[in-house]
């Protein structure tokens, strides 16, 4: 039972880290907090879910269109919104995005409805394999623990060696330094956010094999992905990584010992913990 | 004659408005009294209670969100407390809401200073995801406690019709009278807390918290003050909800949604004044309301009253984020005279 | 009773020492300048007097009480009230609010703190004023502002850092004019962080020179002017040697 629980812990983590990692982004580069993550996670999931019923497409193959969807979400979000309410005060930053949230919580409410949507059709949905005693592999968990890592090292590579990412680096380690150096800092806002919100997508494809999609999805994960950017350190990329891995574990093995209506309550408790004794985290700035 | 300070400072606040909004506030004053023999349905006079319910958390939340600038997305937790204080005390040993709803405030006031002595060591966003995580936390233990039904809920038991012990009635006007002494304790109260002491080292500690502290302020002594007020309305409030729906579970008075509710509304209306969560709650309860039953009822335009609300949440935050009150400063100064 | 006596107060960040070893005493009713070139550890010295820095080691007691195991605002309540380097006001509160700020540290009642204020703004100059928004007003104003409001709290010692520093001359003179009030008319005794010389020879009774965490000189303002160590530590060793007679 605990080996099962690591295995599911630590994949189940990785795909956390890939929610996490979206936030940790845009909170690197310009100290925002997005509410409304939850939500971008929502479009990934429905953009797999659609093309997989409209199209027959796999959601494997449809990473790109939620991270296309994603990201298209994550600009206009940008442009229209937060870009005014950066320079202003930390209630109006809130409360934008809080607005967000329950924007497109409704939006999607109204247009794909409020019954739980599943995928039904595809290469890893519901298919398992047998490890040994007791130990099943679902698939589509092992997928998108492995879709996480891939993305993890794809933007790992972005950010250390390339200019654009040492552009973002850069802004995110001091902006107004980086403008008289030449760097175009808005530009970097907007890929910031298309980035972040492109991985958060990704998530929401691989999450749909095996996930039930519905208006509200996004808030349990958004918790979970801000219990995640705490604990690795809001900013940091590895921290994101390393975190989501622990928080996987805890939540899974917490909830193996203390009864799984506990698994949420032992992630809340972790991110109060974390931010009264560590409030930087493991790795953050 | 010295009067005690919440007098002088009503007084003093209500003789320097300008005259249309005397006048203006004469007519709503009115309206709120007699509402009930105006001949308005039943269902209006349902949303107006609603209105001056979350009215009256909103100004409570105020304290601590507005003038405290501390954000705080918890505070359905002290309304549960409130609430199951109250219902528990009367399915268990009788306890009439009179008695019951203060030890509610009190018990919400004691959380209030457990978690608030460690959160206050966080601001801005940080802050503000950590009173949502201990208000899951909380809502989690509540919902799997036994003792207190955990999630299936709590029906509190009939007693007699009519009853002001109980506090139990045929129709709802007794309630809505009962809402509205609630609701104008409040706002006198908020009046004097922005006017007193505590208000005005708040908003210094707000916006410049170093500062304040070279001026004898002691910032953690002050923000718990204000929370365990703001911890103490949403108590109240919550007592209030348990007696007048006559049910209640952790879905339905500790949900995350219902925080968020209650700071919406004080920040849409203008954080930090008096008027702005009456204002907030004047605009989104009514909306919620009446657009849901129009809307919400057809399962095809289900969402469309929430887009809608929070449409009006998004383009307020970028347009003035000090709220409808700082919309209605910058139109109207010329015109006004009253302070917000 | 003494004062106010720091005694081998020493704060460092890491490997950078910014206080070490400073000791020096302050009587009631003096006037204090510390000077010092940029980097000298003035502000520091400060903020570990006032409770904003915790001391490595040593002790600065006012009135026989230890400060540096005291949170800030538990000084101020002590008698010490401070400025800061760069004004810092309740931008979005108005002038009249802001120096009542300062009333509330001992009175409870909002008229009597208003009265208060009131009488530092009229001190100050700046009555006329009182209902302008902190953020609107230009620096000198904003500077006086924080001293009216300082002096609020009713402070028997009052610490001032640079606060002539972005003051044209004829600001700057008309500060001089209120410091010397301050001092004789209210009694305070001031300690003062300067880098005008104008401003801290005519005004201080002695002068305190920090260079690089280290107290380098103190004595009369004339005394330390002539000083060679202090002009080193000012101009370098060229002029220093140039200087000597």
């Amino acid at each position: 039972m605990l080996l099962q629980a690591i295995m599911t812990g630590i994949l189940m983590g990785l795909l956390f880290a890939l929610i996490a990692l979206g936030l940790t982004i845009i909170f690197g580069v310009m100290e925002f907090v997005n509410f409304a993550h939850g939500e971008f996670l929502l479009v990934g999931m429905l953009t797999a879910f659609y093309a997989n019923t409209l199209l027959g497409l796999d959601p494997l193959a449809s990473i790109p269109l939620s991270a296309l969807s994603a990201a298209i979400l994550g600009v206009l979000t940008y442009h229209f919104l937060v870009r005014f309410v950066i320079r202003g005060p930390m209630i109006a930053q809130l409360f934008s995005t809080f607005g967000l949230m329950l924007f497109l919580q409704n939006l999607f409410l109204y247009f794909t409805g409020s019954n739980y949507k599943m995928v039904k059709k595809g290469l890893v949905v519901g298919k398992s394999i047998r490890l040994g005693e007791g130990l099943v592999l679902d698939l589509s968990v092992l997928a998108a623990g492995l879709v996480a890592i891939v993305a993890f090292g794809l933007v790992h590579y972005l950010f250390n060696h390339t200019t654009i990412g040492m552009a973002m680096r850069a802004t995110a380690l001091d902006g107004l330094g980086a403008t008289l150096m030449g760097i175009r800092t808005e530009r970097i806002n907007y890929l910031a956010w298309g980035l972040g919100s492109a991985v958060v997508g990704v998530a929401g494809a691989v999450l749909a094999n095996f996930y039930y999609i519905y208006p509200t999805v996004g808030m349990v994960f958004v918790m979970i992905a801000f219990a995640t950017v705490a604990l690795g350190g809001f900013g940091s990329i590895g921290g994101a990584f390393a975190a989501g891995i622990l928080i996987g574990l805890i939540e899974v093995v917490g909830g193996l010992y203390l009864g799984s209506q506990f698994k949420f309550t032992i992630v809340y408790a972790t991110y109060l913990l974390v931010v009264l004794i560590r409030p930087k985290g493991l790795f953050g700035w | 004659m010295v009067r005690p300070r919440f007098l002088r400072y009503l007084i003093r606040d209500l003789r320097s408005l300008s005259a249309p909004a005397k006048g203006v506030l004469v007519v709503v004053f009115l309206f709120l009294c007699l509402m009930p023999y105006l001949g308005l349905s039943s269902f209006f006079r349902a949303v107006m209670i609603q209105f001056l319910f979350f009215s009256f958390l909103a100004l409570g939340w105020n304290t601590i969100g507005g003038y405290g600038g501390q954000i705080d997305i918890g505070q359905a937790q002290f309304v549960a407390i409130g609430a199951y204080a109250t219902t528990m005390m009367l399915v268990w040993w009788d306890v009439p809401p009179w008695f019951s709803a203060p030890v509610g405030m009190l018990l919400a006031s004691v959380w209030c200073f457990l978690i608030g002595y460690p959160l206050f060591l966080l601001k801005g966003h940080y802050f503000a995801i950590a009173t949502i995580a201990a208000a899951l936390v909380l809502k989690d233990l509540f919902s799997n406690w036994e003792l207190i039904h955990a999630s299936r809920g709590v029906h509190l038991p009939f007693k007699q019709a009519p009853s002001l012990l109980y506090l139990q009635f045929h129709t709802n006007i007794p309630m809505y009278y009962a809402m509205l002494i609630l609701f104008l304790a409040g706002v006198i109260f908020l009046n004097w807390f922005r006017n007193d002491r505590l208000g005005y080292q708040l908003r210094a500690v707000k916006e410049n918290d170093e500062a304040a502290k070279s001026l004898g302020i002691d910032i953690r002594q002050a923000k718990l003050k204000a929370y365990a007020m703001a911890a103490s309305f949403a108590a109240l409030g919550g007592s209030f909800h348990a007696i007048y729906t006559m049910y209640i579970d952790p879905e339905a008075v500790m949900s995350t949604e219902l925080s968020m509710q209650i700071a919406l509304m004080a920040m849409l209306g203008g954080a930090a004044t008096l008027w702005g969560p009456i204002i907030g709650a004047a605009l989104l309860v009514p909306l919620d309301r009446f657009l849901g039953s129009a809307m919400g009822g057809k399962e095809s335009l289900q969402g469309l009253d929430l887009m809608l609300y929070s449409a009006i949440i998004m383009v307020v935050a970028v347009v003035e984020p000090r709220g409808i009150v700082g919309i209605l400063q910058r139109v109207g100064r010329s015109f006004r005279g009253g302070r917000p | 009773m003494s004062f106010l006596d720091v005694s081998s107060l020493t704060k460092s960040f890491g490997g950078l020492v910014a206080n070490r070893e400073i000791t020096f005493s302050l009587n009631q009713g003096e006037i204090l300048g510390i000077i010092g070139p940029n980097g000298a550890g003035k502000t520091c010295l400060f903020n570990c007097i006032t409770g904003f820095l915790q001391v490595d080691s040593g002790s600065a007691r006012f009135l026989g009480r230890e400060m540096t195991s005291q949170p800030p605002h538990h000084i101020n309540r002590s008698g010490i009230a401070r400025t800061f380097q760069l004004v810092r006001a309740m931008r979005d509160m108005t002038v009249l609010e802001n120096v009542m700020i300062g009333a509330f540290c001992r009175l409870k009642h909002t008229d009597e703190a208003r009265e208060k204020a009131l009488e530092m703004l009229h001190f100050a100059g700046l009555s006329e004023k009182k209902d302008i928004p902190a953020r609107e007003l230009p620096i000198a104003f904003q500077k006086r502002m924080e001293l009216a409001r300082a002096l609020a709290t009713d402070p028997k010692l009052l610490m001032l850092d640079e606060v002539m520093s972005g003051l044209t001359g004829q600001e700057t003179a008309e500060a001089v004019e209120l410091l010397g009030r301050i001092h004789r008319e209210r009694q305070i005794t001031l300690l003062l962080i300067e880098h005008v010389m104008e401003v801290i020879l005519p005004l201080s009774h002695r002068v305190i020179v920090l260079d690089q965490g280290v107290k380098i000189a103190e004595g009369q303002p004339q005394e330390i002017i002539n000083n060679p160590a202090v002009i080193e530590a000012y101009l370098g060793e060229k002029y220093a040697r140039s200087h000597k007679h």
